[in-house]
């Protein structure tokens, strides 16, 4: 991409016709629009055009995620090491934390979201919010927490505790 | 005021399962163990789903055989933090103690943690595992996958046991020249194993290697780790200075490029190919192929390719 695409902006539009102006260096950290633009030779042109429709998304979320963007696209690339990594949920950054402190129905949405526009550094993001979510919770407030239907019976459930029990916190 | 509370939670809480199965594994996998199986413990599809998920049991697995060779069961061991659980997977699913587990007679181990932390836990446990039953083992397979694990299986793990055993074999990657080294095992302990000695080629010279065929040894592993060293080993075999049943192995890219473009003028009609995946391991089937049909699996880097050099004679 050369240097004045980067600087130029295209639109997308929400799934409730919502038309973002989008710096284009901004959204490229979605990979999904990145190849949809390149596909449609698009990423060199001066305007691109129509808005982009972002038909799974709603402008509540994809303003969310614009936001996110703006935030952290001069963030530098991490690399590719998801085989390797230890499993950490504790490296979210303090502006990620602010910034994903809603409610729960959002931050799916968000997930959602940051699946179909392919934007890996969010979704990771969210994701290990979610698994934080139910660290150091019980299996009954974690239920609570998902809206999950205990189906075990008295026995199993107290089978699954002993087993469990090098796990508690 | 109760009402707008009550549409409040029911707004701001969504169901688990709405999410996309694809969303749940992404968020499962970003889950250490113990988190997991707080979830697992919530309802019994989420327990199925995390059994399921690759992420989750990918630490070790202990497979143990009935007399006919089927596998009886599996283990898989479900490690993190230094703590573990074991669970025996078998048609119905059942939980069984790591006492019972242990009761078996020939296990397979296999060791591929990404975690250093996780595999040198699965060490402490193999060799706690053979403290207390190597002697009583028919066979003990270990497979690893990588140098790491296997520097760390060389450091730390006394197999002396083992020594007892009908049968010890290495898995493909366990350099038994080592095993020598670290005086895990002699010669005269190898010469009453059946089956497999690894030689890598960096370690042991041709007079070493004739020695080794003076003592009887049947089967003879390499690890190809250059192309010259290859060429020689071949060229000792082509001779018949080799002895009759010399096997070799490579998982090495540059000796396959060579082999595949030719630069080692052999035979390749002479030789046996074999494919390792890790659950067949222990019957490797052995098959004549085209070396056409070496050429299309030596372009796979992601399988563990074994040629097998086999003297008809």
């Amino acid at each position: 991409m050369t240097d004045a695409a980067q600087e130029r902006s295209i639109k997308l539009l929400s799934s409730d016709n919502e038309t973002f102006q989008v710096p284009r260096n901004v959204i490229r950290l979605s990979n999904t629009i990145n190849t949809l633009l390149q596909d449609l030779g698009l990423d060199d042109e001066e305007d691109a055009g129509d808005a982009i429709p972002v038909q799974n998304v709603t402008s509540t979320i994809l303003k969310k995620v614009i936001a996110w963007c703006q935030h952290h696209h001069e963030d530098p690339v991490a690399a590719d090491d998801s085989d390797s990594r230890e499993k950490r949920t504790d490296d979210i950054s303090s502006w990620d934390v602010e910034f994903l402190k809603v409610d729960q129905g959002t931050l799916f949405e968000l997930i959602l979201a940051a699946n179909y526009l392919d934007i890996k550094g969010l979704l990771d993001v969210s994701c290990k919010t979610v698994a934080n979510m139910i660290k150091g919770k019980s299996p009954e407030e974690i239920r609570r927490t998902f809206n999950i239907k205990n189906d075990f019976t008295p026995e199993e459930e107290e089978q699954i505790r002993k087993e469990n029990a090098w796990c508690e916190d | 005021m109760d009402d707008i509370l009550v549409l409040q939670l029911v707004i701001q809480t969504i169901c688990w399962f709405d999410m996309p199965l694809e969303i749940r594994e992404m968020i499962m996998n970003e889950m250490n163990t113990k988190i997991l199986l707080k979830l697992g413990a919530t309802c019994r599809k989420c327990q199925e789903e995390i059994q399921k998920s690759k992420n989750y049991f990918d630490s070790i697995v202990f497979m143990d055989y009935d007399d006919d060779e089927r596998i009886r069961f599996k283990y898989w061991i479900r490690i993190n933090d230094y703590c573990m659980v074991v669970q025996k997977i078998d048609e119905n699913n059942t939980n069984i103690s790591f006492e019972e587990f242990i009761r078996g007679e020939r296990v397979e181990v296999l060791l591929e943690h990404r975690n250093e932390n996780v595999r040198k836990v699965c060490l402490d446990i193999i060799r706690d595992y053979l403290e207390r039953i190597g002697n009583r083992l028919r066979e003990f397979v270990i497979e690893t996958m990588n140098s790491p694990i296997r520097s760390l299986l060389l450091s730390n793990l006394t197999l002396r046991n083992c020594t007892k055993l009908k049968e010890l074999r290495i898995g493909n990657t366990m350099r038994q020249i080592d095993l020598f080294e670290i005086g895990f095992i002699d010669f005269e302990t190898i010469k009453n194993i059946s089956s497999a000695i690894e030689i890598p080629s960096t370690s042991i010279n041709f007079n070493q290697l004739i020695q080794l065929r003076a003592r009887n040894i049947d089967i003879y592993y390499m690890e190809t780790l250059n192309e010259k060293d290859v060429q020689n080993y071949i060229e000792l075999w082509m001779d018949g200075k080799l002895h009759s049943n010399f096997w070799m192995f490579s998982i090495n890219t540059a000796y396959k490029k060579s082999l595949m473009t030719r630069k080692i003028d052999i035979d390749l009609s002479r030789f046996y190919f074999r494919e390792n995946t890790r659950y067949t391991s222990r019957k490797r089937i052995q098959s004549r192929v085209d070396p056409k049909s070496f050429l299309e699996i030596g372009e796979q880097t992601d399988i563990h390719l074994y040629l097998v050099v086999k003297n008809e004679k």
